[in-house]
């Protein structure tokens, strides 16, 4: 336990450069075990990711869903909640932002108005899905781990449910599997033609205010002692219980945000609206050492390999699954390395000594 | 009547993946270790066992490979959390996108020699009586396991010392009994057997490998075990509802009534969170360690 107190340090702990080169190394390998040259995929990766203006726009709209999921999962295990229902809020955020834009608000709203009220639902809708979560745990001590990955499973398949059919949120039109389309007010279209929305400039405030909330005030200071130490947070006042589902609602609310977002900038709700992000997001988290202003860089390295990896099976015939290798053994690599998360150090000194708090 | 006995082996068919991946879950669990990773350790196992199983044209080959591919899976994780001590949870998540992304760009390395021919991949147990139980030899190891785990958890002197090591990791190190060992043991039979779960999917019921094909099927396992309050019994019972669950989805869904099969999709989470919040309370059966490092 030599190296646990990295984590309680307020200084980045972006992972970055060895991250980067550990990421290219591991790649050239699996490159040519798939047969393929390491120098033409690595081509089209960054021809795919970042090559043109087309690619950047969709590398900067998969950013900002993996940023906004990434300060959720950073949040939360910060405060020693192991909140990994990232996934399924995000899908609860997409679900209530289309439903407000399709079938509450009239056609002809302004944008003024229609943007910010679906984002504000996506958030509501994320974080009242992540305190179900929060409510049992503190209510019925339920392991947010197991209640967060049922929910995981019932809002994927309740977003397969509702865009199946039209008197929920099917577009009558259209095949099975999407939703009817938003109204113009509602929708963040892609600047000239590219992926690149609005709404990726909201990941800056974001990063922002998430890093001045944990790291420079009061509320902060509480959600960091609550993951460091639930005993001693609760002795020195801290009103733990509280805290954490506030920390429950915020991270529901932030990966929320993201899928109202991303439905907004598709237009429409779909069955396949950034699939697995939420879990990937774990893997952001983590490289940012779980620090909100790391997480930015960090998303968007893994969002530059996300859309890379497509154009690199396009041209150079790598499997594009390879990018969840590749995110697994980043996770695993950095745990070996001495990455020590909050709540881990709790649970044990909590085990040796008092026999266990939940 | 053939309805109803169809209807119960569909539930029996369907119910074994995922009671073969929770028996080993509900004994790992036990030792006071949380395989989240056990979805990708399914699918470690339903890719191993496939390509094994087309490749000789031998199902047992194939089921043999299965569980190999699960418990080096599972040796992973208990590595992680056992050596290196990383949280369990997250070392889990890591694991199902290790193994998501080996096996499907595998498969896809594999996908063009598959494509061009296989051997037959059937591994049937002989029949005793029409339908009912007319199921695969792996289904009646499923079923024929969970007095065997029964027997071991609750009767045997080893299961009293794995419940201890669940319960207090402490006092059973200090009565003698290796809690890393015992754990990692615990580990690698879970990942036999969540492996054979996973190659029941692509050597019994399907013949086919995709790179989703285990569908959220060890995260179903995980509910089971939940359910069950982990206890054999329990844990097969929750396998078996679930079972029917699906069963009942499809018979629907073949049959034409205006039942929306996502609601009973929905229904073995929903289920398991009810149960958690209503039912179980505070006695959820969870041995005291759960989770915890030591």
């Amino acid at each position: 336990m030599a190296n646990g107190n990295a984590q309680a340090k307020s200084s980045a702990t972006f992972h970055g450069p060895i991250l980067v080169l550990g990421l290219v190394l591991l790649l050239a390998v699996i490159v040519k075990l798939c047969g393929a040259d390491p120098r033409q995929a690595f081509e089209a990766l960054l021809r795919g990711s970042a090559g043109s203006s087309v690619a950047w726009g969709q590398t900067l709209a998969s950013m900002a869903v993996l940023c906004f999921s990434g300060l959720a999962i950073a949040v939360s295990f910060r405060a020693g909640i192991f909140n990994i229902g990232a996934e399924g809020q995000f899908v609860a955020g997409a679900i209530a932002a289309a439903a407000l834009g399709t079938r509450v608000l009239p056609e002809g709203v302004p944008a003024a108005l229609g943007l910010p009220l679906l984002l504000l639902a996506g958030a509501a809708a994320g974080a009242g899905w992540s305190m179900l979560a929060g409510a049992m745990k503190r209510w019925r001590g339920v392991s947010e781990v197991i209640s967060t990955l049922m929910l995981n499973l019932v809002a994927l398949i309740l977003l397969r449910y509702v865009v199946s059919y039209p008197f929920l949120l099917r577009d009558p039109a259209t095949i099975e599997g999407k939703g009817a389309p938003l109204p113009d007010g509602a929708a963040l279209a892609g600047w000239g033609g590219t992926g690149f929305h609005a709404g990726v400039f909201l990941t800056l405030p974001a990063v922002a205010l998430l890093w001045l909330l944990v790291f420079r005030t009061r509320a902060g200071l509480s959600l960091r002692a609550a993951g460091l130490n639930p005993t001693a947070a609760h002795a020195c006042g801290i009103p733990v219980e509280r805290v954490r589902m506030l920390v429950f609602a915020l991270s529901g609310a932030l990966a929320g945000l993201g899928g109202a977002m991303a439905m907004m900038a598709a237009g429409r709700l779909t069955k396949q609206l950034y699939p697995d992000y939420g879990y990937m997001a774990i893997a952001v988290a983590l490289a940012a050492g779980l620090h909100p202003l790391a997480v930015l860089p960090s998303a968007l390295l893994f969002a530059l390999l996300e859309t890379g990896s497509k154009a690199m099976e396009r041209s150079a015939n790598v499997p594009s699954e390879v990018i969840f290798l590749i995110e697994g053994l980043v996770i695993l690599a950095l745990l070996s390395r001495g990455i020590r998360l909050p709540g881990t150090r709790v649970a044990a000194s909590a085990a040796a000594d008092a026999g266990g708090e939940a | 009547m053939d309805d109803v006995l169809l209807f119960l082996a569909a539930t029996l068919r369907i119910g074994s993946p995922v009671l073969l991946a929770a028996m080993g879950e509900a004994v790992l669990e036990r030792s006071g270790v949380l395989n989240i990773g056990i979805e990708g350790v399914m699918l470690a196992g339903a890719f191993a066992g496939f390509v094994t199983a087309w490749s000789t044209g031998s199902p047992l080959l194939g089921a043999g490979a299965s569980m190999l591919a699960g418990a080096l899976v599972a040796a992973v994780l208990a590595f992680m959390v056992l050596r290196v001590k990383a949280d369990q949870i997250v070392s889990g998540m890591a694991l199902n996108l290790v193994a998501m992304g080996l096996t499907g760009s595998a498969y896809r390395a594999l996908e063009n020699h598959v494509r061009a021919g296989g051997g037959s991949t059937d591994l049937r147990a002989p029949t005793f009586a029409p339908i009912l139980f007319e199921q695969t030899a792996l289904t009646w190891f499923a079923f024929l396991s969970v007095p065997a785990i029964w027997f071991y958890l609750e009767r045997s002197e080893r299961g009293l010392e794995l419940r201890a090591v669940g319960e207090h990791p402490g006092a059973a190190q200090a009565s003698g009994v290796d809690v890393a060992a015992c754990r990692f043991k615990a580990a690698l039979a879970a990942g036999a057997f969540a492996g054979l779960g996973g190659a029941f999917l692509t050597i019994s019921q399907t013949a086919s490998f995709s790179s989703h094909c285990t569908n959220g099927r060890g995260f179903v396992a995980l509910a089971a075990v939940v359910l069950g309050r982990y206890s054999a019994w329990g844990t097969a019972a929750a396998c078996v509802f679930f079972g029917a669950a699906f069963a009942a989805r499809d018979r629907f869904q073949a049959s034409g009534l205006n039942v929306h099969p996502e609601i009973l999709e929905m229904l073995p989470y929903l289920l398991t969170l009810f149960a958690l919040v209503f039912a179980l309370r505070r006695r959820t059966g969870a041995p005291a360690a759960l989770g915890k490092p030591f």
